[in-house]
């Protein structure tokens, strides 16, 4: 698609869609959001740039993120394996504050976990969706 | 530690292994070599598993220290270890298969991380606790099946494909329906805690009719009459390694749970469901062999016997005797070897013939003795030739089913025995004696890796039946625990953690 | 507005039953995507939907007795459930595309064998 319109909407909406993503991704332990929400609005913007920018003959292309899939997975795993070496249940999550005062900001690594997810998300939806991208394909 | 390791690792290691797989794509051999070195540790945990649970142990995992009535618990008693072992060994002898039968890029590019997602829902259905999370372990390996079964994309694949997908679609939507139906009656959804509930009585109807989705539903993936027919349609049009691999596990995993969820509930059930269960196990039976004699192709017969063999199996589950349980997982464990091997037989003299049409080719007893001597150990022990594995399979089947007083469902399997045999000497008449004709492809050197996996399970199926004795007197001592839930339900009900979980802040 | 959420996820059965027996590959990732969204309203629903009930949120200083709020698990269990379903889905529409690719057609024939 060769829309004006389109790509001006896309180059305004990525970042603040990643942005949003990001804030998705570090309330999910509190509040609603998380790994998985955020990795779903991240694909949605980069599928929405993509339509709008790239050539639909170059769409089909494998994009390069199925890195992210299995980095993901593997971070995701570690998390829950470091409970396990800690001598904890597997998935046991700790928690931890860093500085002080009013500048104290809550951690865990549910966090770690999320971001896992986030990865795998990521790479999936857009390996997923880049094959549909494809066109047609007469045979 | 180590205990929660060895549960862990029948569905963390494979996940791990499929994602260094991933940046692994298109290197094929490098893939295989990993999946085998990955595959051996996956079977010396299974076995230090089985070690560690045949006293009677019972390993309890809950999942980031939640309780188990609302958290995630992993179970792994001698039942869950001994399929976990049997699960490993099958899936270590496709991988050795694999290399030689896949076929073309399409089929190689993505086979090793999907076998891994696979065993990550296979594991996890045999391991897991609650029934919510059975449905998800079943999802993960459904997804990976379909994926695996349309692997190459060939037009007649996919469309007969399709009937599976479909059905198993559906069977999970009303296993989800269920599992929330019974949590809105019960509570929970952990199996130890629905066991003690139901055996508490009280219990509204609406558990009960839902309990009996559930068990639909597992008949949909067990194959089980009548809810069989996605199966001899679909498997045989999927790649030959993975028709050996759903051959060896997908249905025995329906089979698990239901040997492990009936147990838990049958004591408080309603009655009348084991005699209904005997009829649909003979039913099954017969069907399976009987759709078996009118297939055409040697991959179409042998799935066809996987419906008929299912039959046996829920046999010595619904007679509900500590010695007919330990039968059906006898002859559960047995088939898992011996219908793998076959197929991977049948697989191999496809490749021969350059058709898996019977009579498409003859004599390959004479040119190809090895593949011939696998194929008649593992045809012979499935229709039940002493001193073969699944000879002692029926032979204690019978013995449980006469002490129980099921003389018509014991006389159908013997019926059934008869005819499996036919059936066998049918395929190997028309593939492998008489003069050779008809082979266009002989296989000399070239197909050893095939022909390796495929001999050693027909000899592991030979030694399970040499060894038979002290396997069933395991598996008696791995019934006797089924059918008494007072250890297991404890154990899952001691994992509570007696402090407040890490989530408070 | 438990009768409701039945009705709904009744119609929402049918519906998606009805696609899911069609021959079209298409019409059968609709289908599926309807069951599935029946399923989950069905087990939002048995789970219980106490009127006026707010959502399983404890804000910062709030204790953990405040009810009644919604059933958290139940929802934990549509999550995952929508999560599983958008990958069927997914794999659905795949099919569908090879199957196209592969054949040339939308919808898959009969049975020609047996």
């Amino acid at each position: 698609m060769n829309s004006f319109l389109l790509r001006q909407v896309a180059r305004g909406v990525l970042p603040v869609a990643v942005l949003f993503a990001v804030s998705l991704l570090l309330r999910g332990h509190d509040a609603p959001g998380g790994g998985f929400v955020a990795g779903l609005v991240t694909a949605a913007a980069v599928v929405l740039h993509a339509l709008a920018n790239v050539a639909p003959s170059e769409r089909a292309r494998r994009p390069r993120v199925l890195g992210s899939v299995w980095l993901g997975l593997l971070v995701a795993a570690g998390t829950g394996l470091v409970a396990v070496a800690a001598g904890g249940p597997f998935l046991t999550h700790s928690h931890f504050d860093v500085g002080s005062g009013s500048a104290t900001i809550h951690l865990s690594t549910t966090l770690l976990f999320d971001v896992g997810v986030f990865l795998v998300v990521v790479g999936s939806t857009i390996t997923t969706l880049a094959a549909f991208a494809g066109g047609e394909n007469p045979r | 530690m180590m205990d929660s390791l060895l549960v862990l690792i029948p569905v963390v290691w494979p996940l791990i292994t499929a994602a260094l797989l991933l940046p692994l794509t298109g290197r094929t051999r490098l893939q295989q070599a990993a999946a085998l070195v990955s595959g051996g540790v996956l079977l010396a945990s299974a076995m230090l598993l089985c070690a560690r649970t045949a006293r009677g142990a019972i390993l309890v995992l809950p999942l980031g220290g939640w309780s188990p009535r609302v958290g995630i618990v992993w179970v792994a008693d001698a039942l869950a270890a001994v399929m976990l072992l049997f699960v490993a060994t099958v899936s270590y002898a496709t991988l050795l298969y694999a290399a030689g039968s896949l076929r073309g890029e399409r089929e190689r590019r993505y086979f090793y991380p999907l076998h891994q997602f696979l065993l990550v829902g296979v594991g996890g259905s045999i391991l897991t606790g609650d029934i919510f999370n059975l449905f998800v372990f079943f999802e993960v390996m459904l997804l990976a099946s379909f994926a695996l079964i349309a692997l190459g994309g060939r037009a007649r694949q996919v469309r007969m494909g399709v009937p599976y997908v479909i059905v198993n679609l559906v069977g999970s939507a009303l296993f989800l329906a269920a599992v929330g139906a019974i949590y809105g009656a019960a509570g929970t959804v952990n199996m130890a805690e629905l066991s003690l509930r139901a055996g508490g009585g009280g219990l509204p109807g609406v558990f009960w009719g839902a309990t009996a989705l559930v068990l639909v539903v597992f008949m949909v993936k067990t194959a089980l009459f009548p809810v069989f027919a996605w199966l001899p349609d679909s498997y045989p049009e999927a790649p030959v390694t993975v028709n050996g691999l759903f051959a060896g596990l997908l249905t025995k995993v329906g089979v698990y749970t239901l040997f492990r969820t009936i147990p838990l509930l049958g004591g408080a059930a309603p009655g009348g469901w084991q005699p209904a269960l005997v009829a649909i196990a003979a039913t099954t039976m017969l069907v399976g062999v009987f759709g078996a004699l009118g297939r055409s192709t040697i991959r179409g017969v042998l799935s066809f016997h996987i419906v008929s063999q299912v039959g046996y199996m829920i046999f010595g589950l619904a007679l509900f005797t500590p010695l007919a349980l330990a039968a059906g997982l006898f002859h559960t464990l047995h088939n898992m070897l011996a219908k793998t091997a076959l197929v991977f037989a049948g697989g191999v003299a496809e490749r021969m013939g350059g058709s898996g049409k019977l009579y498409a080719m003859r004599g390959l007893a004479r040119t190809e003795p090895w593949l011939a001597a696998g194929f008649f150990v593992a045809a012979m022990s499935l229709a039940g030739m002493p001193p073969l594995s699944g000879f002692w399979g029926k032979w204690f089947l019978v013995a449980g089913g006469l002490a129980a007083g099921a003389p018509v469902a014991t006389g159908i399997s013997l019926l059934v025995g008869l005819f499996t045999l036919a059936s066998m000497l049918k395929i190997w008449n028309a593939v492998f004696w008489g003069e050779p004709k008809g082979q266009r492809y002989p296989g000399r050197g070239r197909h050893r890796g095939m022909l390796g996996a495929t001999l050693s399970l027909a000899a592991m199926s030979l030694l399970t039946g040499l060894l038979a004795a002290p396997i069933f007197s395991h598996l008696e001592r791995v019934a006797t625990q089924l059918l008494d839930v007072t250890p297991y339900v404890a154990a899952v009900r001691a994992a509570e953690r007696r402090d407040d979980h890490a989530e408070a802040p | 507005m438990i009768g409701l959420a039945a009705v709904l996820s009744g119609v929402l059965f049918a519906c998606g039953l009805y696609l899911l027996l069609s021959r079209n590959l298409q019409r059968m990732a609709i289908g599926f995507l309807l069951l599935s969204n029946g399923v989950n309203l069905f087990v939002l629903t048995s789970a219980g939907l106490p009127a006026g009930a707010a959502p399983p949120l404890v804000g910062e200083g709030e204790g953990a007795s405040r009810a009644p709020f919604a059933d958290p698990l139940a929802q934990a269990f549509i999550l995952t459930a929508i999560v599983i379903g958008l990958g069927m889905a997914a794999f659905l529409l795949a099919l569908s595309t090879r199957h196209h690719d592969a054949s040339g057609r939308d919808d898959v024939e009969g049975d020609d064998e047996t």
